[in-house]
């Protein structure tokens, strides 16, 4: 089948070399640095670079040790959580009267609300700074840098939840309403169900974007530290190699996040099925 | 299993065996605009209890709107609406005794062939296992026993749509509305679920309301059609009625072929615009404008009323399609059983270019009265 390709144009074989090579080179563009950053958190020798001295696993064993790397990690989970139920409650709140309520130059009120993408984070944190310090009389602190974030996250959440709520058939809806179902009993048994998968979408996005947001956060955070600020004041004493082996934890911890909400989301769809199976036949499988 | 609608409350849900017949739809005086643009035109329409009653036309002819209004999807802008003697015109869709098939069926994607045909059980709170029983019988009405527990991404159209009917006629409604149930499945199919959906109506006696522009399919399935004309209503009758006796020459020409001579009568003649003159019957109207003449009720004979030339001939299979020239340029289609043109006509063999008579049973050809004014503006709108 690829082979037909070649009749029509006879160079298609070159053209497969040269797109599978520049895929490569883009993997190897976006990847090589983290991939240094990993391996170097494996290197005995206290100087970052190469070449490597032996493989150690020193620079992790005294994370464990270090007591204000764990107070940051708490703190980064804090905030993390704090941001994932407010961002994706106020997001995804949002979303419906954007796609559903007769809203006049709804595409202008589209790209207004998602406007804080686009402005610098830098613009941001100041703004925050300002409003809270100058006008509210608010010292910056951890729940000033929560709702940093969540102005942040929260556009992300708009974006994914109404783009989902779009792509819903209305008919879904009506179908439901013509089985007696009313507004509450419409959302909770037909929406719900079907724009949840994007609801977790936007949670588990607006989480890795507090995880690492730096900019933002170290304008109002005050005298608390979540990991990236952490890693920043770290590198006032230059690059550590305790740095790179947190750094790959965090990497790890985000890859694993996505790993577990792509499983939970198929676990969840595997034992409703099941529980179907013993609905049906009255014995627990 | 014929009895799955009947069992509980046979009062309510038995079709009319008796004089009694009631309406299971009375809508009055419905009009529903769009800014200035006017849907339907006051229309009054009566649906008896038990009938399968089609709402036929081409699109944008309001039949859907008729039906969305009939359902609470649409909001009428003015008149009312009634199902079986209570006013619903002001209740929301949830609260109307009525179901309904949808175009695209919007089957719940998240949910198994039985929990789709349990929804609305599950919505009027009824106890779990009466629901999957009652769910399971209706899946067994429409064929698809084995199926309950496959997900409904899986079914093909056909499959999909008798799950539809299956999920909307478990609720017992007083009324199921059908959208175009079968628009998107291919011919066949199409066919068989005409003929099942025929029998199902019959076994669970609900009133089948359906909205088709296939003037065959609502041929077939239908007791009653409406036929919707830019939001008028041209006719109601049965299938025999409208093709017999068609009220005007947009319901002549919706309806299968026809052959439509204009002219005028006296007497007991009338004469055609090209100067002949063909018989009508004693008891058409005096201002005759036209006669409507079915292809299958004209013969060739050797001495008949019309004389005219053969254009073009397509051996159909069960039918031969022959078209007529007559003198001045109309055209007419005869249509006949092939084994008769056959037997009739191989000696003069119904060669093109061919000079034949043309007859027909007086009472097949129709009279037709049409106002001046609707011939100008065809769209009929001649208030």
């Amino acid at each position: 089948m690829a082979h037909d390709m070649e009749v029509v144009n006879p160079r298609a074989g070159l053209f497969r070399v040269i797109l599978t090579a520049y895929g490569v080179l883009i993997y190897l563009f976006l990847f090589t640095p983290i991939a240094v950053m990993v391996l170097l958190s494996f290197n005995k020798s206290k100087v970052v670079g190469f070449p490597m001295t032996g493989f150690t696993l020193d620079w992790y064993s005294s994370l464990t040790q270090n007591m204000i790397i764990q107070d940051a990690l708490g703190k980064s989970l804090a905030v993390g959580v704090s941001v994932t139920v407010l961002a994706t409650v106020i997001g995804t709140a949002a979303a419906f009267p954007l796609v559903r309520a007769h809203i006049k130059y709804r595409s202008a009120v589209r790209v207004f609300i998602t406007l804080p993408i686009m402005i610098p984070g830098l613009l941001i944190g100041v703004a925050i700074l300002v409003l809270s310090t100058n006008i509210l009389h608010l010292q910056p602190s951890l729940p000033i840098a929560v709702i940093g974030q969540t102005v942040l996250a929260t556009p992300f959440v708009i974006l994914v939840v109404s783009s989902r709520l779009e792509s819903l058939d209305r008919n879904f809806e009506r179908a439901a309403a013509d089985l007696g179902a009313g507004p509450v009993q419409r959302f909770s048994f037909v929406v719900l169900p079907l724009v949840y998968p994007g609801i977790v979408a936007a949670a588990l996005m607006a989480f890795t974007l507090s995880l690492d947001e730096f900019v933002v956060t170290n304008f109002i955070i005050g005298s608390d530290q979540t990991l990236p600020i952490y890693i920043y004041s770290q590198l006032k004493f230059g690059i550590t190699p305790e740095v790179n082996a947190l750094a790959s934890l965090m990497l790890l911890g985000t890859i694993t996040l996505v790993v577990v909400t792509t499983l939970g989301l198929r676990l969840i769809k595997m034992l409703t099925a099941k529980s179907r199976q013993e609905e049906k036949t009255g014995v627990p499988a | 299993m014929t009895n799955l609608l009947v069992e509980d409350s046979p009062a309510s849900s038995q079709p009319t065996v008796s004089g009694t017949a009631k309406n299971a739809i009375e809508l009055r005086g419905i009009r529903k605009s769009y800014g200035d643009e006017v849907a339907l035109h006051e229309l009054d329409l009566d649906i008896l209890d038990g009938e399968f009653f089609c709402l036929l036309g081409p699109s944008g002819c309001g039949k859907t709107t008729t039906l969305n209004i009939i359902g609470g999807f649409v909001g009428a802008t003015a008149g009312a609406v009634s199902v079986a003697g209570v006013n619903v015109t002001k209740l929301p869709p949830n609260r109307r005794p009525i179901n309904t098939v949808f175009q695209s069926y919007a089957l719940f994607p998240h949910l198994s062939v039985i929990e789709n045909v349990a929804f609305g059980m599950r919505m009027a709170k009824v106890p779990k296992p009466e629901r999957l029983k009652r769910a399971q019988e209706a899946l067994d009405l429409v064929g698809l026993g084995t199926f309950s527990d496959r997900a409904v991404t899986k079914l093909s159209g056909g499959q999909a749509q008798r799950v539809a009917v299956a999920r909307a006629l478990v609720n017992k409604p007083k009324v199921l509305l059908l959208d175009e149930p079968l628009g998107a499945l291919d011919l066949k199919l199409r066919k068989r679920l005409q003929t099942e959906l025929s029998i199902i109506q019959r076994q669970v006696g609900t009133t089948f309301v359906f909205v088709t522009h296939d003037q065959e399919e609502a041929m077939g399935l239908a007791d009653r059609i409406a036929i919707l004309n830019g939001g008028r209503i041209e006719q109601i009758g049965t299938p025999e009625e409208i093709y017999r006796r068609p009220c005007s020459r947009y319901v002549a020409e919706f309806i299968g072929e026809s052959n439509i001579l204009g002219g005028r009568k006296q007497g007991e003649v009338f004469h055609l615009e090209n100067g002949a003159h063909v018989p009508i019957t004693a008891n058409a109207p005096e201002d005759t404008t036209s006669l409507v003449i079915r292809p299958e009720s004209l013969r060739i004979t050797a001495n008949g009323f019309l004389d005219a030339e053969i254009v073009s001939r397509a051996y159909l299979g069960a039918t031969t399609r022959i078209v007529m020239r007559l003198s001045g340029s109309e055209q007419l289609v005869v249509s006949s059983l092939s084994d008769h043109a056959l037997e009739d006509h191989d000696r003069t063999g119904l060669e093109i270019g061919q000079m034949v008579s043309l007859a027909w049973s007086i009472k097949a050809a129709h009279p037709l009265v049409e106002q001046l004014e609707k011939k100008e503006d065809p769209n009929g709108k001649s208030e």
